[in-house]
């Protein structure tokens, strides 16, 4: 523990100590002082202090929360969040941070700091603990010699990266230097489930956060819909805005099963069951539709509600339909790929008892089914709004009511929140994670779009509250991560990886996986079901992690490679959940014998024979990302609110420059036709791993329960037989100490808590003879976790709580995410954390 | 001469801990020592409930030193190590002076605001973190919070008002009227901890 040799610091300390008790002395006695307070005179310490800026990398979502990191003696001492020069004295504007970002400097000098690369010792087991220091020559050299020789006999997809989403920059971390090596050497990539439901989602609906900003939220909401989300706890540094509109007369509504700290500070609150939300929303979209609620003139201007889906495919009925081509506009879906085209869509116009164009049409049909002469052929065609009322037809408010365990009346309440705007939808993750759970976010787009809250202050669908704005984009990042001529490797679903290592097969084509290297991830903590991932880890001939601390993953690898920390090297964001610009400069050197990640790489490139795309230092690349960088709404340079042009130097000088006005709002969408669509054309899964998806299906919102955590009788789905033997559905949602398992081993966190708990409701805790601080045993037939017990009435009984972000040494035997399952939906591939059974019993074996 | 005071909006404080960090790091405290707590306010353990589902809520209630006016602590100290700084209204104490005694904790109605380093104060970190004209602490000594007296004695703000997320603390000399903690005082409903008990606590809770 520490980092330094004890002796000088300890010996200046006593000696200014003294000064400082006697003048404390004076004041006591009432010495008068003039010019303020008695201090001691510290000239030494105050002359050793710098002040450097960096910006919280961690992703708890709504982050890149700007820091003033205070540096004596090449120690990083504190972290104070940074004043921004703009910002008014009172409230100091937009000036953010919390204990998480706080902790960070705990990082640095923590205890698993990875201080050397480690080879695990020949003939150990992994996780056995035990570790040889090698020089990086050596580590490094270890690596060029096996996956050449991997790569020579199985070509370089037989190497795997596992990246999740630990650190958000462009140089170093899953972004960035390590992309472009393993894009050079062609080596494969593990696709990460973690909230793919939302990400994806929203991502191919074109929505993704798209909805206004902070401040005007604060200002110009009336409602907010808080869905799935524990803003309270999990985005403390945004919910303030939130605070700030109810104080200011606005209503929030949090939907949630249980208690949370956001309950507290909500209007009120829908304690829904768990996994029924699509059906609750589908229930809204059939009531706004049935009573006229629906904002028909924001339909009109801005969503393809009734453009007319042809019955012979699908699709709307367009211009190519006649033979006119489709001519692609240059842009395209990020998550899909397909581009978009110009392509004028038809809708049904009354009057002229015929399919029109937009700009012609006089009475718009916004329901109904019409035939219409295609070539010749009469085709069939309905409009997109009656599609989506045919598909919530069944969900009367009745039947709802029944599968959500709330009132019809709380139902309409709802409806009527939506309705009545500005509102903002804040909806996160918290129920994205069952299978089948990506139909909630795409019946938020529907409500969103029906009830017109898009394209004006105060409305949208805002993650936590905050909006993903994207003004700055490094052109040449892409270039820079995916360099001419090279050959990126296969993608696998990281849920597969046991499939593949039991076959030997991805989609019925060969996937030997040799090596995996985890960069900027803890995949052993965080992936669901454990033991299978273990069980297929074991059998990856040579396993590397690349981390600044001794994570779960990194101690079941072979090798160790100790990164620098985020304080430790100059680097920005290409994503940015700020007003400000997203940059980070270096405080201190790497501790230790930790580099950056861009170190790593380019010195295993020219291992590697690779020196000709390796000519730059980091500072050249950067330079290179800010001169080529464009804001990501306009196309064009990127300004900042004075309307000067950000360049590399003026990041330098000023660290973090202001970019958006608190008045912003996203403008317009970048997708096809340049209107919302909750209808999907062209549903597309996100990766396919030999199971196709039902596009009829895809299309529109659609209710299932959970896979698994459906122990329940109602509303005509019968409970999963499973529920008899493991009637608890175990949650492990997020709390303010940790993202994920970033901070996870910073002392200061560990202190606030006591240790991981599982919570439960007094009433599940009596009928198994169960008490508070009880040692229990969570199990299923995947696993296991034993952890003490804590009575917690926050708790909907029937549910229990292990939040999340606890490694397998911290638990007193087994993990939780042995209990996890990997089955998913080959939509979205996503890891479905929450649909997940369980019993609890005292624990024996103590 | 000032009277520093603190009003804490619990109707904005959601619990986060921001503020007890940020007096941990900037006293460089030593291991499990906070002068700062948040408190859950109904529950065997932080962060959760004991009222039944699903009519309980989380609330929370940040907790340190209250610097009362009429300290509970500073009349039983026997050697004067525990004092109100008449320059600031601040309850101070002075570890040179500190016996150990622990009278001041036994007097003081505000549990656990104090704490009493029984061994020799351990740090995580073998250099000091937080800010850099701190007295060190030491072995049979109590402590607690000082309202940042190093900051406040150049003129900044104690650790814990210098960013809360919530903006639910405010500072200042509750003396002046001027000052937003004063008018929030006159103009908004509060609570302070245990009246009865006639300390007269500088903190007030804006409810």
């Amino acid at each position: 523990m520490g980092t330094t040799s004890k002796q000088p610091v300890q010996i200046s300390r006593r000696a200014f100590l003294g000064s400082t008790a006697a003048l404390a002395g004076a004041a006591a006695i009432g010495a008068s002082v003039t010019g303020g307070l008695a201090r001691a005179d510290q000239p030494r310490d105050q002359a050793a202090e710098e002040v450097k800026i960096n910006y919280c990398r961690g992703n708890c979502g709504a982050n890149m929360c700007h820091w003033d990191v205070h540096v004596r003696e090449g120690k990083v001492v504190a972290m104070k969040q940074h004043i921004h020069p703009d910002a008014d004295p009172v409230t100091k504007g937009r000036s953010k941070g919390c204990l998480r970002g706080m902790s960070m400097m705990e990082t640095l000098y923590n205890e698993r700091r990875v201080k050397y690369p480690m080879r695990r010792v020949e003939g150990t087991p992994r996780g056995g603990g035990e570790w040889e220091r090698v020089s990086w020559d050596d580590a490094l050299g270890e690596i060029v010699q096996k996956w050449g020789g991997y790569i020579q006999q199985f070509g370089g997809k037989s190497i795997v990266r596992w990246s999740v989403y630990g650190s958000t920059v462009t140089l170093n971390s899953s972004y960035g230097s390590w992309p472009k090596l393993c894009t050079i050497l062609g080596i494969s990539s593990f696709l990460p489930g973690a909230d793919q439901a939302q990400m994806f989602t929203y991502n191919q609906m074109g929505v993704k956060n798209f909805g206004c900003d902070g401040p005007s939220i604060a200002k110009n909401s009336k409602n907010i819909i808080i869905w799935g989300a524990n803003p309270a706890e999990c985005s403390p540094q945004e919910f303030r805005y939130m605070q700030e509109a109810r104080d200011r007369g606005a209503t929030l509504t949090l939907i949630d099963p249980n208690i949370t700290a956001t309950s507290a500070k909500v209007n009120r609150q829908l304690f829904v069951r768990p996994g029924t939300d699509s059906a609750l929303g589908m229930a809204i979209c059939k009531y706004i539709i049935e009573n006229q609620l629906v904002d028909w003139e924001f339909q009109l201007r801005s969503t393809t509600a009734m453009y007319l889906v042809k019955s012979t495919d699908g699709k709307f009925l367009r211009d190519s339909d006649f033979g006119i081509p489709a001519v692609p506009n240059g842009m395209s879906n990020s998550a899909t790929g397909i581009a978009y085209t110009t392509d004028p869509a038809f809708i049904w116009d009354n009057t002229q008892g015929k399919a029109v164009h937009i700009e012609e049409v006089t009475d718009p049909a916004f329901m109904g089914t019409f035939t219409v002469d295609v070539n010749g052929q009469p085709i069939e065609c309905t409009t997109a709004l009656s599609l989506l009322h045919d598909r919530c037809a069944e969900w009367t408010l009745e039947r709802t009511a029944e599968l959500c365990d709330i009132t019809e009346q709380e139902i309409v309440d709802l409806a009527n929140a939506m309705v009545d705007g500005p509102t903002i939808f804040a909806v996160s993750n918290g129920l994205g994670h069952t299978v089948y759970s990506h139909a909630v976010f795409s019946v938020s787009v529907a409500l969103s779009a029906l009830t017109g809250n898009f394209l004006k202050p105060g409305c949208g669908l805002a993650y936590c509250g905050v909006t993903a704005s994207m003004p700055w984009i490094p052109v040449s990042y892409d270039q820079y991560m995916v360099p001419p001529d090279s050959k990126p490797g296969p993608v696998y679903a990281a849920l597969k990886f046991p499939d593949i290592m039991e076959t030997g097969k991805y989609k019925g084509e060969d996937a030997p996986i040799k090596s995996i290297v985890v960069v900027s991830a803890n995949p052993l903590a965080n992936t669901p079901d454990r033991q299978a991932m273990l069980k297929a880890w074991d059998q990856v001939e040579f396993t590397v992690t690349v981390d600044p601390i001794m994570t779960e993953t990194a101690q079941f690898s072979d090798l160790v490679l100790p990164a620098a920390q985020w304080l430790e090297e100059e680097d920005a964001s290409v994503a940015m959940f700020t007003p400000y610009t997203p940059w980070g400069e270096k405080c201190v050197e790497p501790a230790f014998e930790a580099k950056s990640d861009f170190d790593i790489t380019r010195e295993l490139a020219l291992k590697f024979g690779l020196e000709q795309l390796y000519t730059k230092t980091s500072e050249q690349v950067a330079q290179e990302m800010i001169a080529t960088s464009m804001n990501g709404l306009t196309g064009k340079e990127p300004l900042d609110v004075n309307g000067e042009l950000v360049t590399y130097e003026r990041l330098q000088k000023e660290k973090a420059i202001r970019v958006l006005h608190d008045e912003y709002y996203d403008p317009y969408f970048l997708m096809q036709d340049f209107r919302i669509s909750f209808y999907l054309e062209d549903p597309r899964q996100i990766n396919d791993y030999g199971v196709a998806i039902d596009v009829e299906k895809e299309r529109l919102p659609f209710f299932q329960p959970p896979a698994e955590a459906w122990p329940y009788s109602v509303a005509g789905f019968e409970k999963n037989p499973l529920a008899e033997k493991y009637p608890l559905i175990f949650f492990t949602a997020h709390t303010r100490y940790r993202t994920h398992t970033t901070t996870g081993y910073n002392p200061w966190m560990l202190e606030l808590q006591e240790g991981p708990q599982l919570h439960m409701n007094a009433k599940d805790a009596e009928v198994r003879g169960l008490g508070h601080g009880d040692l229990v045993k969570v199990f299923n037939d995947r696993g296991f976790v034993v952890v003490a017990l804590c009575i917690d009435n926050a708790l909907q009984p029937g549910i229990v709580n292990l939040p999340h972000g606890w490694q397998a040494d911290q638990f007193i035997a087994g993990h939780y995410q042995d209990l996890t399952m990997r089955e998913c939906d080959p939509f979205d591939c996503n890891d479905n954390y929450f649909d997940c059974l369980c019993e609890v019993v005292k624990y024996e074996e103590a | 001469m000032s009277h520093y005071g603190m009003a804490i909006d619990l109707n904005r404080c959601i619990g986060c801990h921001t503020c007890s960090v940020a007096c941990k790091m900037a006293n460089n405290l030593p291991q499990n020592v906070w002068w700062n707590r948040v408190a859950t306010t109904d529950g065997y353990s932080i962060d959760s409930t004991l009222t039944e589902w699903p009519q309980g809520k989380l609330e929370f209630m940040p907790i340190g030193c209250q610097h009362c006016e009429n300290p509970a602590c500073v009349k039983v100290c026997p050697v004067g190590a525990t004092y109100k700084d008449p320059e600031t209204g601040v309850v101070r104490q002075d570890y040179e002076k500190c016996i150990g005694c622990r009278m001041c904790m036994a007097a003081c109605p505000y549990t656990g605001v104090r704490s009493f380093n029984w061994e020799e104060p351990k740090a995580y970190y073998e250099f000091a973190v937080g800010d850099a004209d701190i007295p060190e602490h030491q072995k049979h000594t109590v402590e607690k919070c000082t309202f940042c007296y190093q900051r406040i004695a150049d003129g900044q703000e104690p650790a814990c008002m210098h960013l809360c997320p919530e903006r639910a603390r405010w500072w200042g000399d509750l003396d002046d009227p001027e000052s937003e903690v004063a008018k929030l005082v006159a103009t908004r409903s509060h609570k302070q901890l245990l009246p009865e008990m006639g300390t007269k606590p500088s903190i007030y809770y804006l409810v």
